[in-house]
């Protein structure tokens, strides 16, 4: 697989924006849809049979209900090397394009998170971390929960760590990794996962894209429940990230108003 | 690979394949921008002030000093966007005259090695006619405030609005209006492989090869050759192996812009490689904003209205391909999430301040009108006196196709039988057992859901339907058989960790069967 070099792949965008399994896995689709094609025409050609007659099973193509077939890599050479045979019908070669722009899917989770407030300090630790996600038909499940997790991960580090700080003259006071907190293993609990699969009409291989979703939904769940916990203490927390200072101050005001 | 591959019967779509990226990157093989071995190295000296005006730069006798004074005919980084009253902003390659945040790059030293060109930097005389600078967003748009660009008065440089008809309507006559102050604070993408890149000028050919961590390899030599006016075939783009980019690597860098112009001017290789304090105050930030939300709802807590005020900070430039207005647009479009109410009032501005420019991260503004939904339905349920869960019941779409509030058309999913599969899993009522036995003993437990909807996988109309100069979209595929019956794959696409040629592997194998 080429990619990444402007010289050797054909001009595309990219990866961002949950796209590339629905745009760039739908025009693998169409486009390998269409090498298929070629070779069922070459081989009902090489065959003497129907096109329809024709699978494609095994590494050969095969004449359904006879014991006629050849072989994929003798079609492939074929298409290259004995081209004088196909009397100007077939183009030479093997080679296909296909290109997909679709108008977009939505895929959908919900998330829960479990966590215990400390009153004192104001940390919060996630105890037990949930998503019921559905993106459609999914390829591969283990690349899809990798996808859900890290993005969960992150999605943690906007809610609870992570932020950009500059002082009243502009200047940043968050420039290293020990001032700018990114979670690590520690703060990132077990994410437990469920899918459902809505097979997507708007996407020619069924599946949505699912690239972004765990941080989307991640912070609103962590500070949901970080709200759920002072309820006892009437306090409102609508700031991210929900930094333990951050925890403590509104606590202390409420407990002065009090 | 352990698993079974050949056969009939063979199931390729919904497998849990091995990931055929992973034996090169675990076992030390990857290839990454910064392996690169190079003749001149490059360091940034970055503007320490947040407002001002250039006054002298003095580099030390001998040193190869590049500033904006030297880039004539280089233009400037020029986002565009045709709608909301966008105004049009360029972003030069050095600082030229003014600085806008600190950090912005102003001069670029050239030595034999990093390590060189780092300690003349630290020799060379900056003096910067300091400005009080504006950095929150609701300062810079204050009364009176300091202009920061000339082409964008009052500092907002778009501004959308969407109002549905009859809102006024629906809004009074509605039993109960809760109330949302969202703010969510200043973050940045922080991939594991900071940015990189390395120019490298062919003596036969007189091309540059740029190697460079980036999502976007044909657009960025789309751009860099516009910025420089060179023709575009004479630029090749290599996205090798790239440590991670979550958005932060798919806006163009203009210190990659000034790669190519060094390795064109000097006809050598020349290589930079941003340092972790870079990469956090002066790569690309990201989610500043606040958020007011208001939502009219019924006395059984239907949701009847929603009224929003977006500010999204975007920081000192706007970003290329996608313009600053990535964010408050976006916020626009989907605020109104999962849920199912016809009435609509937002309004999203986009303001510049003197901070380090806003670019797509992961997510774009959904983490964060996400977060500031999930608060006003939660608000609204304990305010109305029925469980977080149940409002999301009573408001979740479940017919589709379904066009929202703002617009867009909903293509068939799950809310509620997620919420549902999520509440299932969690026993809510062993929950609640356990939170009021915590509180006892003086401990806090809280649980948190939230529910949305994640627009993926679309297309250049999408793009096009926010004004954008550059629509992107489409994917281009070329599949080769050779002749000894390998397929090679030609994607478009640059894949960075995603496991794409894992998954469309599986595509391609599976499609040899109908």
């Amino acid at each position: 697989m080429v990619h990444g070099d402007t010289d050797r792949a054909p001009y595309g965008w990219g990866t961002f924006a949950s796209r590339s399994v629905v745009i760039c896995g739908g025009a693998t689709l169409i486009t390998a849809q269409k090498l298929r094609a070629k070779l069922i025409k070459l081989a009902s050609h090489m065959l003497e049979a129907a096109p329809d007659d024709v699978m494609l099973e095994n590494g050969a193509a095969i004449v359904a209900g006879t014991d006629r077939s050849i072989s994929i890599a003798a079609l492939a050479r074929e298409a290259y090397t004995q081209t004088h045979r196909f009397n100007g019908e077939i183009e030479p070669g093997l080679t296909e394009t296909g290109t997909y722009d679709p108008p977009g899917t939505f895929s959908n989770a919900c998330h829960v998170a479990e966590v215990e407030v400390d009153v004192d300090t104001g940390r919060t630790t996630i105890g037990r971390y949930l998503v019921a996600e559905d993106a459609g038909r999914l390829i591969n499940p283990m690349i899809a929960d990798g996808q859900v997790r890290g993005g969960v991960a992150q999605g943690i580090g906007n809610a609870l760590y992570e932020e950009i700080v500059y002082d009243e003259n502009g200047a940043p006071l968050t420039a290293t990794l020990a001032d700018y907190m990114v979670p690590t293993a520690r703060e990132i609990p077990t994410i437990e996962l469920h899918h459902k699969e809505t097979p997507s009409t708007e996407s020619v291989t069924k599946a949505k894209g699912l690239g972004e979703g765990g941080c989307i939904g991640a912070p609103a769940a962590v500070i949901n429940a970080i709200n759920d916990a002072l309820v006892p203490f009437g306090v409102v927390i609508d700031e991210m990230p929900a930094t333990p200072q951050r925890v403590r101050a509104a606590l202390r005001v409420q407990r002065d108003r009090a | 690979m352990t698993a079974h591959t050949k056969g009939t019967g063979m199931i390729w779509i919904g497998r849990a394949m091995r990931r055929v990226e992973d034996p090169e990157l675990v076992t030390g093989r990857g290839r990454f921008t910064a392996d690169l071995p190079a003749t001149h190295w490059v360091r940034f000296l970055r503007s320490p002030a947040a407002a001002g005006r250039i006054e002298r730069i003095d580099p030390p006798k001998g040193a190869m000093v590049v500033t904006a004074a030297d880039l004539a005919g280089v233009k400037p980084i020029m986002p565009m966007l045709h709608k909301f009253g966008y105004k049009p902003l360029g972003q030069p390659i050095l600082a030229d005259g003014e600085v806008r945040f600190a950090g912005e790059p102003v001069a670029a030293v050239v030595a034999a090695s990093e390590e060189e060109a780092e300690d003349i930097a630290d020799e060379v005389e900056l003096v910067i006619g300091e400005e009080a600078p504006l950095i929150d967003a609701r300062a810079a748009l204050a009364d009176g405030a300091r202009q920061i660009h000339h082409g964008v008065p009052g500092n907002v440089i778009l501004e959308g609005r969407i109002k549905t008809p009859g809102f006024d309507d629906i809004w009074r006559n509605a039993a109960k209006i809760v109330t949302v102050e969202a703010r969510s604070r200043r973050q940045n993408a922080t991939p594991m492989e900071p940015r990189a890149a390395h120019a490298a000028h062919d003596a036969a050919t007189g091309r540059i090869t740029l190697t460079c961590t980036t999502q976007m390899p044909h657009l960025t030599r789309t751009a860099i050759a516009d910025v420089l006016g060179m023709p575009e075939s004479d630029l090749r783009v290599i996205a090798p192996d790239v440590g991670g980019g979550f958005g932060q690597k798919m806006s163009l860098a203009g210190e990659y812009v000034l790669l190519v112009w060094l390795a064109r001017k000097l006809k050598s290789s020349v290589a930079w490689t941003e340092d972790r304090r870079e990469n956090l105050i002066a790569s690309f930030h990201s989610r500043d904003q606040y958020i007011s939300l208001q939502g009219a709802f019924d006395t059984q807590g239907k949701l009847l209205a929603l009224k929003s005020d977006i500010v999204s900070n975007v920081g000192a430039y706007s970003c290329f391909p996608t313009t600053c207005a990535v964010e408050p647009l976006m916020a626009m479009a989907e605020m109104p999430g999962p849920y199912d109410f016809r009435a609509y009032d937002c309004g999203a501005r986009g303001v510049v301040t003197n901070t380090c420019t806003m670019a797509p991260y992961r997510g774009v503004s959904r983490p964060i009108i996400t977060f500031a939904l999930e608060r006003l339905m939660d608000k609204a349920a304990r305010e109305i006196g029925i469980e977080s869960v149940d409002i999301r019941r009573r408001n979740l779409i479940d017919k589709f196709p379904y066009t929202s509030a703002a617009g867009l058309k909903f293509d068939e999913a799950s809310y509620k039988e997620t919420l549902e599969m999520a509440v299932n899993a969690i026993d809510l009522a062993d929950f609640r057992k356990r939170q009021s036995q915590a509180r006892a003993k003086g401990r806090y437990l809280g649980l948190g859901f939230a529910t949305f909807s994640e627009r993926t996988g679309y297309g250049s109309q999408a793009f096009a339907a926010r004004g954008m100069a550059i629509t992107p979209g489409w994917e281009t595929v070329i599949l080769t058989m050779d002749p000894s019956g390998f397929v090679e794959a030609r994607i478009g696409s640059s894949p960075h960790g995603q496991g794409l040629r894992t998954t469309l592997t599986q595509i391609i194998s599976a499609s040899r069967r109908t």
